[in-house]
């Protein structure tokens, strides 16, 4: 058996708000393996945005991690300062997020963020960058690529968009991307391309990715395990086969019928 | 947590200073000069330029005059000079802005350019060319900031006409024959109220600053009055002297001004609530 | 641009005649010969049809011939050719300060939202606001020049010069700034491009000074432009403190002397400047948005 990459330990990541406190995330534990895919589905409010969050330490006051802990090579993520985590996003552990038409700077060209990526990490040559970025944009399918390097967010539609966003995400080889509701805001035949496309990356890099979504279509057909969530805590998780077919939780198995009969 | 109440609290805690604070001010606007006999025109030239002292309670200036008598008797100047100018100011502006929120029209256009236009001038050089047509003075001094009022209001007050206008119950009243008057007077004017009342607030205190500007420049209030502005026009020669009295005028200025913006402020956020539920 | 300069030249022509008083016996004195004042008004074209008045006011105008100051006899161009540089040079310099000043509180603000370096920097702008300029210029008069004697107080001769009046001057906008980088910078930091950029591992200082400042600049680029004129207009009372000899002084003192040819020029000089910056400033959007440049 193989040691997993990422381990979460109990993990409670609570709010604190003015009518009290919401216990978002209360006593989460998985594994993510190298290479695999692993679903974390739930409806919204189940705390499974906020678990991703919590992995690459973006949950933001009122929010706090309270107790718990993430491993990953050999270190507790939850006690790394800003700094030292600044050093594993983007590099080891990369996140694409459910907003594209939202989610880029509006105020720079594509070129120039993706480019960022890159450099925030490692310092190449500049001429080098600019080929990274071409072959980034052709590996995520957007045609043209180098003259859409100057070019900025508005000029481009949703999936494209989600492209980018992705051709970001994995310019430094991570080892996990953590992917939040991907294909929520986009159209149903763009939602396919976009998890093909990150199904096919999956395999090219060997990369592990943790998948956020309430959409059990997309787990059937791209995820190997499921892990479902419930109220902040994980109710069930098996192979996805096992899940599907034999649900234990009464949750599971609502949804489960859902699928099974649409 | 209890963050926001708490923000709110203090926010409303500081306002409530604040209107203490304002509530002195006019106090002493009213009371001062009969509790505080000394006459501030006296001119007394064997003492001039005093030290602080028991008899002169913030020494005397260039001509002998007790500052502090002078500070007392200005608060009721300052203050009234902005009071006034802000309460025609208001009127005029509710006034303009009604017209141009209900009848529209070419009324709406002429009026809407004309306070974008003086929107668009600085408020003391608008305050300056009012002065330069009229001439100087204390009455002169109140059309300036009368005049400076006047926009702001008229915009916000046009604007929320505007949207009541079309609403249902204004025509049901229209169309049951009820005069424009009265409509404007039972509905327009007292769902403005809340933002009139804020943006007035606010407006006398830059009120004050303007009033203390032009008097300081020798374009306002004209000497001897000691209007707060005006004292701080012979500051510079008693600067190295006595600072604290020659800059007495100036903190009182200061101090009104910041009293009105957090008073304003906190009406706001009290209001809000109300502006928000309609 | 153009139209705005024409309506600001309309109105300050009828402003000056909407002086009451007979100007030419303010510049004969009351008790004039009745022949040599109606001769004098010919001269000055004062009987001519208002219309023929304001064509040949935009006549002169063009030439650049802003009248004769009633008091000096002197063109009223030169009396401001001297002093117009003076004016720019300290509205600059106190926009530069109270942008640079500002715009640093506003960003220590947000970043810091409700610590207490955050209310303690909204408390200072509060105050910096409410403070009249020429009451703040005493106040550095005081402490760097009678008190510490670093810097000089009066007059405008050298670089040291500009130091004090260019503080007093952008005082109360530095308080403007900060308050409205702050809300800005807040809204923006709570985008979701934001926390894009910080799921890619980029440095924090990256994000809030290159990142999320520059999609904040243009509300504080806005209330730049428009302050610039109430900087010009203040320039009035910090010139009067400091004692510089500059454009503000002069139309304070025409206004004193009733001196309209002296107004009338100063009024439009400093409108133009004002348009003209904020011409500029839109000018600035384009640069600074590129959606404002695609719409």
């Amino acid at each position: 058996m193989q040691t997993p990459l990422l381990q979460v330990k109990d993990l409670k990541t609570y709010f604190h708000i003015e009518e009290g406190t919401v216990l978002a995330v209360d006593g989460v534990s998985f594994d993510i393996y190298a290479g695999e895919n692993l679903a974390l589905v739930g409806e919204s409010g189940s705390g499974k945005s906020v678990t991703a969050m919590s992995i690459l330490g973006l949950v933001d006051p009122p929010g706090k991690i309270i107790d718990g802990s993430i491993l990953y090579n050999d270190q507790d993520l939850t006690k790394l300062n800003d700094r030292r985590l600044e050093n594993i996003r983007g590099k080891e552990i990369s996140m694409i997020f459910q907003e594209p038409m939202t989610s880029l700077n509006p105020v720079y060209t594509i070129g120039r963020q993706i480019a960022e990526s890159i450099t925030a990490h490692e310092s190449y040559p500049r001429d080098k960058i600019r080929q990274m970025t071409i072959e980034f944009l052709k590996l995520v399918e957007i045609p043209q690529a180098e003259q859409k390097l100057t070019q900025y967010p508005h000029e481009f539609s949703g999936g494209m968009r989600q492209r980018v966003m992705i051709a970001m995400a994995i310019a430094l080889q991570p080892k996990i991307l953590i992917a939040d509701e991907p294909t929520t805001a986009l159209d149903v035949t763009i939602q396919a391309q976009i998890m093909k496309l990150v199904s096919d990356l999956q395999k090219q890099m060997n990369m592990s990715v943790l998948l956020i979504t309430h959409n059990l279509g997309i787990v059937a057909q791209t995820s190997d395990r499921v892990a479902v969530m419930y109220a902040g805590q994980i109710v069930e998780m098996a192979r996805t086969q096992e899940l599907f077919s034999n649900p234990m939780h009464p949750y599971t198995r609502g949804i489960a019928e859902i699928i099974a009969h649409s | 947590m209890r963050k926001n109440t708490f923000k709110r609290f203090i926010r409303r805690k500081m306002a409530v200073v604040s209107a203490f604070i304002l509530l002195f001010f006019v106090l002493i606007a009213i009371l001062g000069p009969i509790i505080f006999r000394k006459d501030p025109y006296a001119i007394d030239l064997r003492n001039t330029r005093q030290p602080i002292s028991k008899e002169h309670w913030l020494g005397t200036d260039d001509l002998g005059r007790d500052t502090f008598t002078r500070l007392v008797y200005g608060t009721r100047i300052t203050l009234a000079v902005s009071f006034a100018g802000v309460f025609i100011g208001t009127v005029v502006g509710v006034l303009l802005g009604v017209c141009a929120g209900y009848y529209g029209g070419l009324i709406d256009t002429v009026l809407s350019r004309l306070i974008d236009i003086i929107l668009a001038f600085p408020s003391l050089l608008l305050a300056i060319a009012v002065v330069a047509i009229l001439g100087r003075g204390l009455e002169n001094t109140i059309i300036a900031i009368a005049v400076s009022s006047t926009p702001s209001v008229a915009r916000m007050v046009r604007s929320v006409t505007l949207s009541i206008r079309n609403q249902e119950y204004i025509m049901s009243c229209e169309i049951s024959g009820v005069p424009h008057r009265r409509i404007i007077a039972t509905h327009v004017i007292p769902n403005t109220m809340s933002q009139i009342i804020v943006n007035t607030t606010l407006n006398l205190g830059t009120g004050i600053l303007s009033a203390s500007s032009l008097s300081f420049l020798g374009l306002g209030v004209q000497p001897p009055h000691p209007e707060w502005g005006a004292m701080l026009s012979t500051a510079r020669d008693t600067l190295r002297f006595y600072p604290l009295a020659s800059l007495a005028p100036g903190i009182a200025v200061t101090l009104v001004v910041l009293s009105f913006s957090l008073v304003g402020d906190g009406l706001r956020d009290a209001l809000d609530p109300k502006l928000k539920n309609r | 641009m153009i139209p705005v300069l024409l309506i600001v030249s309309i109105l300050v022509f009828f402003m000056t005649r909407l002086i009451p008083g007979d100007p030419v016996y303010t510049i004969l004195g009351m008790d004039a010969d009745p022949q040599e004042a109606e001769a004098m008004r010919e001269r000055l074209g004062l009987n001519d049809p208002l219309p023929l008045q304001y064509l040949n006011y935009m006549k002169n105008l063009a030439r650049g011939d802003l009248g004769s100051s009633i008091k000096s006899q002197r063109p009223v161009m030169s009396e401001i050719k001297s002093r117009y540089p003076i004016t720019l040079k300290l509205s600059i310099l106190a926009t530069i300060f109270s942008t640079t000043v500002g715009m640093l509180m506003g960003i220590v603000s947000a970043v810091n939202r409700s610590k207490f370096s955050d209310n303690l920097l909204m408390v200072i702008s509060l105050v910096s606001v409410s403070a009249p300029i020429f009451f703040v210029g005493f106040l550095l008069m005081l402490l760097f020049s009678l008190k510490l004697g670093w810097l000089p107080s009066v007059g405008a001769s050298s670089s040291l010069h500009y130091i004090l009046p260019s503080i007093a001057l952008g005082s109360s906008a530095v308080g403007m700034i900060a308050r409205t980088t702050r809300s800005s910078m807040l809204d923006v930091l709570s985008q979701d491009y934001i926390r894009t950029s910080r799921s890619r591992g980029i440095k924090r200082h990256t994000i809030i000074y290159s990142h999320a400042l520059k999609n904040a600049l243009i509300p504080v680029i806005t209330l730049i432009g428009l302050r610039f004129g109430s900087l010009l207009a203040g320039a009035t009372l910090t010139e009067t403190v400091f004692s510089i000899n500059g454009l503000g002084r002069l139309l304070v003192q025409g206004v004193l002397d009733r001196d309209y040819p002296v107004v009338q020029g100063c009024v439009l000089i400093l409108a133009a400047t004002f348009i003209t910056i904020n011409t500029i400033v839109d000018v600035l959007y384009g640069v600074i948005d590129p959606r404002v440049k695609y719409e």
